[in-house]
């Protein structure tokens, strides 16, 4: 790889080994997104994460050697070999949402297995945050429990939802009691339509409450595989009483933010993994670029 | 037998003493022939148990599930309260002679009343402490001290004079002298020991006689004295507040370490809140005791003490201060209602000191250590 002085020939990538989904993201030194990709395979599968690894480089056109630098965040971070460093997703989900929106004040990520109320700060900082600590009511995977007891494709429960006028309370927010709640609705005679409803609500309830404990700030973003599902976003809006942002593609944002970061390490301007505390000792050695001209490299934010 | 150990080897050997609490109880049971008394959480005279030739032991809590309590003693209660219960259930607390219930919050007193009920062949005791500060209030702490003491005496068919009580005093003064010089030492050399070696260190002197105890910390702390150079310092300083009854999980403890966090102090009841202040050695020792209770509560407040003249919002904002630390971490027991009712008290300082803080609530069964892990280590990416 040869480094120009432009940056569009130095790469870092950020990637996100979720509970459901694994994430990669090329970003260049301009911090330009050069390609992504999202992977589903099981819980944190390392397979799908990898998978998701190739197609980001070959979209891009890229080898792995092409990388300065690699950041890993999720559920599945520390056992990323390649990783130089790994980083919550609360981080990255700040500086990734921070990016694509510098004015983002409050990011409301709603994952596969947990969901999360960032506060962030102009730089993309993280200022406080709130995360669901007891199951994974209200998750993606929430979601899926319910959207296959009703028999639906996760991804048409969005729009099936937004047809109802009615008002279906769903009491229960731990999923197993839930699952049992929305048969009994089915067998009391109530449309798959309106239960999706109440579910959205249910979830827009519950997260209200993690919010309120950050502290609502606007703008807001959303993020996370839960940004996806209009009808849920729709139920957030109503219930908070604000506009929120969906990034066009909202899996990527802790990818993003993972690459971010990378970028950051392999520039100088945070800290290697070398000169801080290592968290996971068994990792591989960081791959960065200290023996090329890149280690010099200047951003032009430009 | 300690001196000829290195500091790590006596520190195994307290954390061998912790893992398995009562174990050197019984030992010494046998080797003695003399009474144990296990001791409820949290606000217990062990020097008085101690005058009387007794061994008092402070139960702890154990991590295994609940499973035969869960028939005694709600789900909706503390995991403290309820382990002891269920170990009751189990006739694991049968080797004990004598059980010292008490009214510290509405759990304990619940708990004490079931596990008495538990242990019908265990001699059955209860410290009624008053609580606050007013003018009465020492005295009436005398009174039950009193109470209690006359229990005592019938259980161990001894009279209790002044001067046993002061010798107790002496030793049990001694201990925590020995370990809050260790938290001096941990206080500069904050790497020297982890926050699990202070838990061992204070579970340890909890269960095993005072005297050994107080033998160990000899032979440990010239050790760490000599060692403490030697540590490389770093980390973001954290101080570690709350869990007021029962010890922390050892695991999230661990993970505060390894998120890159250095612990700088704190005021766990399995810490520094159980060894904050010695009891006077030249005063009548009841109300020595009595005058200790009110003291110790305005070194560390309690709050289920109820004492107005204590602040524990504003004694978290001074000791942050004065440790130097950068972030808070708060681990609540949960369902604590002492606890939860003086959350958003700390909240609210923490806020106006600009001191960030993190709530982790900490049920006895089930926690994600995952969903832990995630939030400590941002939480002090925070701070870096």
């Amino acid at each position: 790889m040869t480094s120009k002085s432009d940056g569009s020939s130095f790469y870092t990538i950020g990637v996100d080994s979720g509970s459901l989904t694994g994430k990669a993201v090329i970003i260049d030194g301009n911090q330009r997104i050069v390609s992504h990709s999202v992977k589903q395979l099981g819980f944190v599968s390392q397979k799908a994460v990898m998978m998701a690894i190739d197609e980001a480089l070959e979209k891009a056109g890229l080898v792995l050697d092409d990388i300065a630098y690699t950041v890993s965040t999720g559920y599945g971070r520390k056992r990323l070999e390649i990783a130089g460093k790994n980083l919550t997703e609360i981080s990255c989900h700040a500086k990734g949402a921070n990016y694509l929106y510098p004015e983002v004040k409050t990011v409301i990520d709603i994952g596969g297995q947990d969901s999360k109320v960032i506060a962030v700060d102009p730089s993309g900082n993280v200022k406080n945050f709130a995360m669901n600590d007891k199951c994974a009511a209200g998750t993606g995977q929430f979601l899926e429990v319910l959207a296959r007891a009703l028999d639906v494709e996760l991804t048409e429960i969005g729009p099936l939802s937004m047809q109802s006028d009615a008002d279906i309370k769903i009491s229960s927010m731990c999923t197993t009691f839930a699952e049992s709640e929305v048969i009994s609705l089915v067998a009391e005679g109530h449309t798959t339509v309106d239960i999706l409803s109440g579910m959205h609500k249910a979830i827009s309830g519950r997260m209200k409450g993690l919010v309120g404990r950050v502290g609502l700030q606007k703008p807001v973003m959303m993020t996370g595989g839960g940004a996806k599902n209009i009808g849920l976003v729709h139920a957030l809006e109503k219930s908070l009483g604000v506009s929120i942002f969906i990034p066009e593609e909202p899996q990527i944002i802790g990818a993003l933010g993972a690459a971010l970061f990378a970028k950051d390490f392999a520039t100088g301007i945070r800290k290697k993994v070398d000169e801080e505390q290592d968290l996971d000792k068994s990792r591989a050695p960081a791959k960065d670029c200290g023996s090329c001209s890149v280690q010099n490299y200047q951003l032009n934010k430009n | 037998m300690y001196q000829n150990l290195a500091s790590d080897e006596i520190l195994n050997k307290l954390t061998q003493i912790a893992a398995d609490p009562y174990e050197r109880a019984k030992e010494w049971k046998m080797e003695t022939g003399s009474k144990l008394i296990g001791c409820y959480i949290m606000h217990f005279p062990e020097e008085l148990l101690h005058a009387a030739g007794a061994l008092p032991i402070v139960l702890q809590v154990k991590e295994e599930p609940i499973t035969t309590g869960h028939a005694y003693y709600p789900s909706y209660f503390c995991g403290p309260t309820r382990s002891i219960v269920d170990q009751a259930a189990k006739s694991e607390l049968d080797f004990l002679d004598g059980f010292v219930g008490g009214d510290y919050c509405i759990q304990a007193v619940g708990g004490s009343e079931v596990v008495g009920n538990l242990l019908p062949k265990v001699n059955n005791m209860f410290f009624r402490l008053p609580v606050g500060n007013q003018a009465w209030t020492q005295g009436d702490i005398v009174t039950g001290l009193t109470e209690l003491k006359r229990d005592i005496e019938r259980f161990a068919d001894k009279e209790i004079s002044d001067e046993d009580i002061l010798n107790s005093i002496r030793i049990y003064n001694k201990n925590r002298s020995l370990i809050r010089e260790i938290y001096e030492l941990k206080s500069v050399h904050p790497s020297l020991l982890s926050s699990s070696d202070m838990l061992s260190i204070i579970k340890s002197s909890m269960v095993i006689p005072k005297e050994e105890h107080n033998e160990i910390l000899e032979s440990l702390i010239p050790k760490l004295q000599a060692k403490k150079d030697s540590i490389k310092e770093e980390g973001v300083r954290v101080f570690l507040s709350g869990s007021f009854c029962g010890a922390p999980k050892n695991d999230i403890l661990e993970l505060v370490e390894q998120s890159g966090a250095v612990v700088v102090g704190d005021d766990l009841f399995h810490g520094y809140r159980y060894i904050s202040d010695n009891i006077a050695e030249d005063k009548e020792p009841l109300a020595a005791i009595a005058a200790h209770y009110i003291d110790k509560n305005t070194n560390v407040p309690c709050p289920t003490r109820c004492d107005p003249k204590t602040d524990w919002p504003q004694y978290l904002v001074d000791s942050m201060r004065k440790h130097k630390a950068d972030q808070l971490v708060i681990v609540m027991t949960q369902f604590c209602e002492p606890h939860m009712f003086f959350y958003p008290d700390i909240k609210d300082a923490m806020q106006e000191a600009g001191i960030p803080h993190l709530l982790l609530e900490i049920s006895h069964e089930l926690d994600s250590i995952e969903t832990i892990k995630t939030r400590l280590e941002a939480f002090v990416e925070m701070a870096v």
